[in-house]
């Protein structure tokens, strides 16, 4: 199976800078799990490409299923790209608050890095509407599309 | 006794297809193709055991039409009893089961499978018509299922108060639909948010279409973004389905059923479950998780969702131990 049991990865959420790869590489990461990253897909196509190019497996997963291998204890560390801090916390890409949240239930760190690029902090709705251009949900119902959200000060230990 | 029949008449009828999206007619298995929703309501004719089992190695249907599938297969299978003369019906249905058994390794299709099994056995003991005594109990068997959940449905509707706004996620085969639309029709409001349950997106396309269909109001949301919504108190209860429960009150859901249970635990949000009571597991570890094929979560209608050689892991279902688990909704399983 691609995880096998005590198998341990990283795992990379945002658009990361490419430094953070070279990191990875340096450290002789063979592979890396990346968040799917809904609903634009541009980090996972962004990390994707760069870990492809460093010779580093990306193994993708949606965004719904990082808590079945916290809980197989699968993860060595999350690497989150955050867009800005303050005295609050700090800005990342929306699914950063969950991968917070259970690397602290599962007492695994989690390192942030400047993000590779800026993006705005909500989508027009019907993007949640469609998957890879095709129409997904019944018409006429709402969607709620946050991009960014704020990873309180208290779940961030590095930065 | 009369105020739970005024209730279950409250919405009789008003069933979306997904409550009982699999009946027999003529001697066909009609089984809703749960993968065209919203696009159209269609429904895959089935006429041997086989089948049924594709249909739900497919995941044609899920959750509660698996259960709807395996005991219709057997009407399937004891049809072909008289065409070919079987003198060993007990074995034959043994087969079946074996066949069903086989088709997906989470849902606890032994169990099912084995009621069934044990009714022919004591028919067989009794010298009863086998085939007759297990059409018999099948039948009588899914018309108290159906009671059942609609009592549940009632129930549903008596824990969501006035203004709450819940999350849900997956899709609970019509129960929450009905629920809402109970809710409606006393001037209750309450507000849905669905996640899209990736990479089936089975809450885009199936608890977004059905709570629409009963009118109720319902905002879609990806499953990245269930922090935000519950840390920004946008939700203030959330409730799901279960798969299979153990004896401990841990269970096996969809997967991100798991991490939806730690944020609503971080975050002081009520997390409710409907179950299936059963004690045959004792712990949710020793549930077999299904691992399924990862073209599955890397391809979307035959195109690749990311380009080059990148690999996907698609774990089918998440275990919650009930620790997470503020209320269990139990249907009545005796």
């Amino acid at each position: 199976m691609l995880i096998d049991k005590g198998k341990k990865f990283y795992l990379l959420h945002g658009i990361l800078e490419s430094e953070i790869f070279d990191s990875l590489k340096s450290k002789g990461v063979k592979q890396v799990v990346i968040m799917e990253s809904r609903p634009s897909l541009k980090a996972s196509c962004h990390n994707a490409r760069k870990l492809l190019k460093g010779g580093i497996e990306p193994i993708v997963i949606s965004d719904n299923m990082a808590g079945f291998l916290f809980f197989r204890k699968h993860i060595k560390e999350v690497w989150l790209a955050y867009q800005e801090k303050g005295g609050q916390g700090a800005v990342c890409e929306i699914g950063a608050l969950i991968l917070a949240v259970l690397a602290q239930e599962h007492g695994v760190p989690v390192k942030y890095f400047p993000a590779g690029e800026n993006v705005k902090s909500m989508a027009k709705e019907q993007e949640i509407f469609q998957f890879m251009g095709k129409c997904v949900a019944p018409k006429g119902i709402k969607g709620y599309v946050p991009l960014l959200e704020l990873v309180p000060k208290k779940y961030i230990k590095e930065i | 006794m009369l105020k739970r029949k005024i209730n279950q008449s409250a919405v009789s009828g008003d069933e979306t297809p997904l409550f009982w999206p699999a009946k027999m007619k003529g001697g066909v298995l009609f089984v809703l193709d749960e993968t065209l929703i919203p696009d159209k309501v269609s429904y895959i004719k089935v006429t041997t055991v086989d089948e049924a089992v594709k249909v739900i190695q497919n995941m044609k249907t899920r959750a509660f039409g698996q259960l709807l599938v395996v005991l219709n297969a057997f009407f399937l299978g004891m049809d072909r009893f008289n065409k070919v003369s079987d003198k060993q019906p007990l074995a034959e249905l043994v087969k079946i089961a074996n066949a069903l058994n086989g088709s997906r390794p989470t849902f606890p299709f032994a169990e099912v499978t084995g009621m069934v099994l044990h009714w022919a056995q004591k028919a067989a003991a009794q010298d009863q018509d086998i085939k007759q005594t297990v059409t018999r109990n099948i039948n009588g068997y899914l018309q108290g299922i159906r009671t059942r959940r609609m009592d549940r449905v009632n129930c549903i509707a008596k824990f969501v108060k006035k203004g709450d706004c819940v999350l849900t996620h997956c899709n609970v085969s019509g129960e929450l639909a009905l629920a809402a639309l109970i809710c409606k029709k006393e001037k209750k409001p309450v507000r849905f948010f669905a996640t899209e349950t990736r990479p089936y997106l089975q809450g885009a396309k199936l608890t977004c279409w059905e709570l629409q269909k009963v009118g109720a109001d319902v905002t879609l949301v990806a499953d990245n973004a269930i922090g935000s919504l519950m840390a920004d108190q946008i939700v203030n209860k959330v409730i799901v389905g279960s798969d299979r429960s153990c004896a401990n009150g841990d269970f096996a859901n969809k997967i991100g059923t798991y991490q939806i249970a730690v944020l609503a635990k971080e975050f002081k949000i009520p997390f409710y479950v409907l179950t299936q009571p059963s004690n045959r597991i004792k712990k949710g570890v020793d549930i077999p998780v299904e691992i399924r094929e990862e073209g599955e979560l890397l391809r979307f209608n035959g195109k690749k969702i990311l380009p080059g050689k990148v690999r996907g892991f698609y774990p089918g279902f998440d275990i919650v131990p009930h620790k997470f688990v503020t209320k269990d909704i139990p249907i009545n399983v005796n």
